[in-house]
């Protein structure tokens, strides 16, 4: 069974004069262990998409089930909870609360959740080494470089042990060294631990990385397919 | 736990900008401390002068008096009516006086002038009458001499054992005059008392007006001024109104009270201006601390956040911000209230002169009222909660997806 199931979905925006149409009649399954990349140009609805799965944001119409809870049922605490419980988030950038270390931050998510110190510290240390960060661990984001920001926002959504992570142009603010280094580890997440990934982006590098890639424009899916990588 | 270091060291994070802020409230409750603690000290340095000067905190007279202060107004000084005065609880002493006007006169000097019968060591215990002396020897019980008071004496040119004369008219028309050497001269700070002052025994007075037995007036002292309310209720209760009337010092000299609260309001309004202005700040701080991390407050709530943890922590960051001005205000103004309510200060030149001329120690004392601490940090921490309501409704209006746009 598909981890997220998508029926049509529909967003307009209408705050200017023109109705926009940002999401329009979407369709999509996710599975368990994808690593999948949702592309289109500008303004094509990807971070509206993003933001409907993730439950930041209700649509006006369509479903959007997450295991068995629709999601755009749900009040806002409870769907808050369910986000914490069930969503890792990796933003563009802002992600890390800028008085809380490295370790600090991705120990929030699971005070939250209420894991029990211990656990959550050794959780903490272990995904802050699986990002490679075992050295900054006390330092604080305005210590760090926005690469390593990343891989810490990457551990971060990890701790929570949600079921997918959604990433919206997770690179977008990065060098090409970073941008390779945190690919690399999103796909040893993805591929040793079969944590699923749904990510938007606009970089050519990142989209060749993708098992499957799903292309929207103008609030459509106007292609989705597979693209072989992930059996290697 | 987890909210109070986030709050701890989001407090820290824009570091002058708290800095400022927790000088303002420290500046503003410092301020109105102080300020406060003087006017207040003005106000009850004001009332021991008035009180100890002359009235008393409370007078007993017969039912009328107050009103028509004329001899005819004088009652009998009975036993029983002695019994209930001393078996006042927690009153400072009293001092029975028979007061009446009379012309007094020296070689070709006349001036009118105020006689006042007293027992000399029940008076000095209430006014410190024996301090005032400048020359010659207080009265002794039973004296048939006269106290003279500066002005008067240098008026009717009269010195310590020269003989004054004192016309005028006794208890119920009878007729009145005596000759009283005089035994000293005291002087009073206020000009007006001090032209027409005149001391003699109760006995003295007594025979000179023809009221024997008599007092027109008993003024009380009590040993905590505070309570002086609570020390003439149960004496005016036990006392017949239709015969007799207890009057406080602030019935006595409504004048007094309203000018004080007149004062006192005046006070409050500069106090209400400063706490107003200091609002505002704060209120401008929140407001630009809440746009500059609007995107914060998003993401952390898209993470999984409940809008009501991230209130606490914001609520908790303000606390803090209000208890360290706060506090700090605080342990800067005690020490000094403390100190010039000890130790006032005293006063010099020319003000010093008015303000005795006005009958009052030239000094500014403070009041130690700790009650007073705890309201105006109350008021403080009033205006810091309002201040916080605008954390509360912003993130409770908060739209996960327009901040993160922010
Ligand atoms: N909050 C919003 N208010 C108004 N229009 C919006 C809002 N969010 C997105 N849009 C519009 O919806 C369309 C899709 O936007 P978006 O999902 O951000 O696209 P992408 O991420 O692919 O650039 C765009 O035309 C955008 O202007």
């Amino acid at each position: 069974m598909s981890i997220i199931s998508i029926e049509n979905l529909v967003k307009c925006y209408h705050d200017s004069a023109v109705e926009v149409h940002a999401l329009n009649g979407i369709n999509l399954a996710f599975e368990q262990g994808e690593f999948t990349a949702i592309v289109g140009p500008s303004g094509s609805g990807k971070t509206t998409l993003l933001n409907m799965i993730g439950g930041l944001d209700k649509p006006d119409s369509g479903t959007i089930m997450i295991g068995e809870e629709d999601i755009t049922k749900l009040g806002s605490r409870k769907l808050i909870d369910f986000r914490l419980h069930n969503i890792g988030f990796v933003f563009q950038s802002y992600n890390l609360i800028p008085v809380l270390t490295a370790l600090e931050n991705v120990e929030f998510i699971m005070h939250l959740q209420k894991v029990p110190k211990d656990k959550r510290l050794k959780r903490a240390n272990e995904l802050l080494e699986a990002v490679g960060l075992g050295e900054r661990i006390h330092s604080r984001p305005s210590k760090l470089s926005g690469g390593q920001q990343q891989r810490v926002a990457v551990a971060r959504a990890l701790a929570s042990r949600p079921r997918f992570i959604l990433a919206d142009e997770p690179t977008a603010n990065l060098d090409s060294v970073s941008t390779r280094n945190l690919l690399d580890i999103m796909e040893k997440l993805n591929h040793e631990e079969h944590i699923t990934f749904i990510f938007s982006t606009h970089d050519k590098r990142v989209v060749d990385k993708a098992h499957r890639v799903i292309v929207l424009e103008d609030g459509k899916v106007v292609k989705n397919e597979e693209t072989g990588h992930h059996n290697i | 736990m987890e909210v109070i270091r986030i709050a701890w060291r989001n407090l820290w994070r824009n570091k002058r900008r708290t800095l400022i802020t927790v000088a303002s409230v420290f500046f503003a409750i410092w301020f109105a401390l102080i300020m406060r603690a003087f006017q207040l000290g003005s106000y009850v340095l004001m009332v021991n002068n008035i009180v100890h000067a002359y009235s008393g905190y409370f007078q007993v007279h017969a039912r009328g008096y107050w009103g028509d202060q004329v001899l005819n107004n004088a009652f009998v000084y009975t036993p029983e009516l002695e019994q209930k005065l001393n078996a006042t609880k927690d009153s400072g002493g009293y001092t029975p006086r028979l007061e009446s006007f009379a012309l007094a006169s020296y070689g070709m000097q006349t001036k009118g002038v105020m006689v006042n019968g007293v027992d000399p060591e029940a008076e000095n215990g209430l006014t410190s009458l024996r301090k005032k002396m400048v020359k010659g020897n207080y009265l002794e019980p039973g004296d048939e001499g006269a106290l003279v008071s500066q002005r008067l004496a240098g008026y009717l040119r009269i010195g310590i054992g020269d003989t004054l004369v004192i016309i005028g008219q006794g208890y119920h028309g009878a007729s009145a005059a005596g000759v009283f050497p005089v035994r000293g001269i005291v002087k009073f700070p206020s000009p007006d008392l001090d032209s027409r002052l005149i001391y003699l025994s109760l006995p003295a007075a007594r025979s000179l007006f023809s009221a024997d037995g008599m007092v027109t007036s008993i003024a009380f002292n009590v040993t905590d001024p505070k309570a002086y309310k609570e020390v003439a209720a149960p004496l005016r209760k036990q006392l017949d109104p239709s015969e007799y009337e207890v009057m406080t010092w602030d019935e006595m000299m409504p004048d007094v009270v309203q000018q004080i609260s007149a004062d006192s309001a005046s006070g409050l309004i500069m106090l209400g201006i400063l706490y107003m202005i200091v609002g505002f700040g704060i209120f401008g701080t929140m407001l630009m601390m809440l746009n500059e991390r609007t995107r914060e407050f998003g993401m952390m709530i898209a993470i999984g956040m409940q809008k009501g943890q991230l209130i606490l922590v914001l609520v908790t960051e303000t606390l803090f911000l209000g208890l360290l001005g706060i506090a700090a205000g605080l342990a800067a103004a005690i020490p000094p209230i403390y100190y010039f309510y000890i130790h006032p200060i005293p006063l010099t030149g020319k003000l010093a002169e008015s303000t005795e001329q006005m009958g009052f120690e030239a000094l500014m004392p403070t009041a130690w009222e700790p009650s007073y601490f705890i309201a105006q940090s109350s008021v403080v921490l009033m205006i810091i909660l309002a201040v916080m309501l605008l954390p509360v409704m912003r993130i409770r209006r908060l739209k996960v997806m327009n901040a993160m746009r922010h």
